[in-house]
This record gives structure tokens, C-alpha cells and sequence, in this order.
């Protein structure tokens, strides 16, 4: 908790404004992390904070309890797999279910991003 | 490095603690295995501090948090083979009721759950409509012990038992678990307050009011902000 006090108030609102649209977009991102290939939950995480400049900002917080329900939804699988190591990793990978899923959230995601832009570019010429 | 071990181990058994039953050992392998490759990487302090409280961290793990309220006709049964000796005691009540009307011919009331009232010095409370401790008069024993000892197990036996385990006998029956509402092991205080209904005889029914609006909580789960869920399933 203690990344998120932020020293000035701007940068309180910045960091409000990025969790508020980033809300629903974790589904998105870590099913498409899994379309590519199965992977661990700290990879996972690694991958998630990692890419996207850290737009997304996961945390364990927002990423197992989202695992979870995704599990009990069937979108995703998860099995325990020993591979050799002391400790058994549990590896999480994509149900056909998930991607049927995943294509109408994409679908859904490229609609809205493609009807805000236009928007904004709309009002940007009838200010001009 | 052992250093490392053995704070994960700890930190792992202090999440655990909020946990109960299959879900916490589920919880703490998951954790386990996220803070070992955190501190394979180096960066188990980072988790650390994201992670926060011990408590924090098994709401994060939790599997029941976002489970949705079990259906009413499993909790009715659970509840049902619960309170069993209730059950068995008011039904008692019953018999011995019948039969004194038809041998002496005077009437009986009875609810379920009894009415029960308390002596106060000459005085009594009691929410029954009957005089107090003339009601059940006639039922001697049955009444001034069974009664007391069926409620004890009813209200305290199973909320303690809730508490310690998650889950009740007739809950285990019926696949069901009780949790916070964050998917936690719940207060013992909660697990005892939320049973306090059936001290006030039938009107107990009325925490189950909301249910036929299809409301899927008693009362009591509101106010102790607790919640009944089915049971994950097994890997």
C-alpha cells in the first residue's frame, strides 16, 4: 500500500485516473498473456507489470483473486506441476472457453477505444 | 537464503492462520510458490510490502472471496441436520404435549424454535405470548435442560465450531462453507452472534424473512457480515 501515497495531490489524481481506467482491462491483459502461452503466477505478474510500460500496474492483490474467478468461470485452467523443482509451480493456461471469451472482450476493447478516439477527435476539430 | 526460507515460511503460516479448511492450504501453496520465485528473482521484499498484513494477503489468496451466497434450500437443510438436537427436543416437547391433552384434556402450545425465557430474581423476560414458565410447565426436564443444552450446541457449540473449522456438520453435508465477506476464517464472536436469532423463539424465522424476495443472506449474515458459500471443488 505504501507505493500508492502519492507526495502531490496531481499525481494522487493521476494515479486514481489510471486505476479507474484500468479497471476491466486486467481480464483482458492477462488472458491474452495466456493466448500466447501457459504460464506461473509470479511470471505472470512479471509479465503483466513489465510490458505496457506499467500502464497496468498489477498487483497480487488484483491479479489472484481475478486467477481465481477466471478459474471457477472456466475460462482458465490451472494445474500443479512439480517439473523437477522442490517446490510444485501452478501453471495457468487458457480454456477454449477463454478464448472465446477473450475475442469478445477484444472485440469489445478495440469498439471502445476506436468510438473514444473518434470522439475526441470530433470535438478537437469543432473547437478548432 | 535460509534467511529468506524461513520468512516465508512464517509469513506464509501468519496468512494461513486467516484461512480455514481445503482453502488454506490452497492459499498457502500459492503463496508459497509466488514468494519462492519472488526471492529467486530478488525481489521478495517488494512482494513483501505489496502484499501488506498477513491479513491483507489472505483476502488476496482467498478463493471464497468472490464466491456468491449458497442457494437457501442446501443452507435449510444444513440448517435442519444442525440443529438436530433441537429439533429432537421440540419434537419431544410435542409428543409429551399430545399426550398430556389427551390424558388430561387442557391444551399446549409449542413452537419451534421454543420460546425460552429468563429468571430475573422473582421476575422472568420472555417473548412468548404465555405466561412466563407456565408454558411448558408440564415438560419438567425436557424443558428447563433439554431446551438449554440443544440452544447451547445450536449457538454456541456450532459457532465456535464455524469459527475453528469454517463449516458445521450439516454445512460439510451440504458442501457449504462460512466466510467473511472478504473470504476469511470468521471471529468466533461473529460465528456465536450470528446463531443469536433462535434465542427469540419463533420470531427466529424473521432473520430468514428476506429470503422470500430472494434475498440470499439471514439478517444476522448482514449485520456480522458474514456469508454462507458452497464449497470449491476439489483439484
Amino acid at each position: 500500500m505504501a507505493e500508492d501515497t502519492e507526495a502531490t495531490p496531481e499525481s494522487a489524481t493521476i494515479a486514481r485516473l489510471r486505476r479507474e481506467l484500468a479497471r476491466g482491462t486486467t481480464e483482458l491483459a492477462v488472458l491474452s498473456v495466456l493466448s500466447v502461452r501457459r504460464r506461473y503466477g509470479y511470471e505472470l505478474l512479471r509479465v503483466l507489470r513489465q510490458t505496457g510500460e506499467g500502464v497496468l500496474e498489477v498487483k497480487e492483490g488484483t491479479l489472484y483473486p481475478l486467477l481465481h474467478r477466471l478459474e471457477d468461470s472456466g475460462h482458465i485452467l490451472a494445474t500443479w506441476e512439480a517439473e523437477g523443482r522442490a517446490r510444485p509451480r501452478k501453471y495457468y493456461v487458457i480454456t477454449p472457453d477463454g478464448r472465446a471469451y477473450l475475442a469478445m472482450l477484444r472485440t469489445e476493447w478495440s469498439g471502445l477505444v476506436d468510438g473514444m478516439r473518434q470522439l475526441l477527435d470530433t470535438l478537437g476539430e469543432v473547437q478548432e | 537464503m535460509t534467511d529468506e526460507r524461513q520468512i516465508i515460511d512464517d509469513y506464509t503460516e501468519r496468512v494461513g492462520r486467516h484461512l480455514t479448511g481445503p482453502a488454506r492450504d490452497r492459499a498457502k501453496a500459492e503463496l508459497g510458490e509466488h514468494l519462492s520465485d519472488a526471492a529467486e528473482v530478488g525481489e521478495l521484499a517488494q512482494v513483501l510490502s505489496r502484499l501488506g498484513a498477513p491479513e491483507e494477503a489472505a483476502a488476496t489468496f482467498a478463493e471464497l472471496r468472490s464466491a456468491p451466497p449458497a442457494p437457501m434450500d442446501a443452507r435449510l437443510t444444513a440448517v435442519v441436520v444442525d440443529n438436530l438436537p433441537l429439533v429432537g427436543v421440540t419434537t419431544a416437547l410435542l409428543v409429551q404435549g399430545i399426550v398430556r391433552t389427551l390424558e388430561v384434556g387442557s391444551g399446549f402450545a409449542l413452537a419451534f424454535p421454543p420460546f425460552v425465557h429468563v429468571k430475573i430474581g422473582d421476575g422472568c423476560v420472555s417473548l412468548a405470548p404465555l405466561q412466563c414458565g407456565t408454558g411448558y410447565d408440564y415438560a419438567g426436564l425436557l424443558y428447563s435442560l433439554g431446551v438449554p443444552l440443544a440452544l447451547l450446541w445450536s449457538i454456541v457449540g456450532l459457532g465456535l465450531l464455524e469459527a475453528w473449522t469454517g463449516t458445521t456438520p450439516g454445512k460439510r453435508l451440504m458442501k457449504l462453507r462460512v466466510v467473511t465477506e472478504a473470504g476469511l476464517r470468521i471471529h468466533p464472536v461473529a460465528g456465536v452472534v450470528r446463531r443469536l436469532s433462535l434465542l427469540v423463539g419463533p420470531f427466529a424465522w424473521l432473520d430468514w424473512a428476506l429470503v422470500v424476495w430472494g434475498e440470499r443472506r439471514r439478517v444476522l449474515d448482514r449485520l456480522t457480515e458474514t456469508k454462507v458459500v458452497s464449497a470449491r471443488q476439489a483439484e
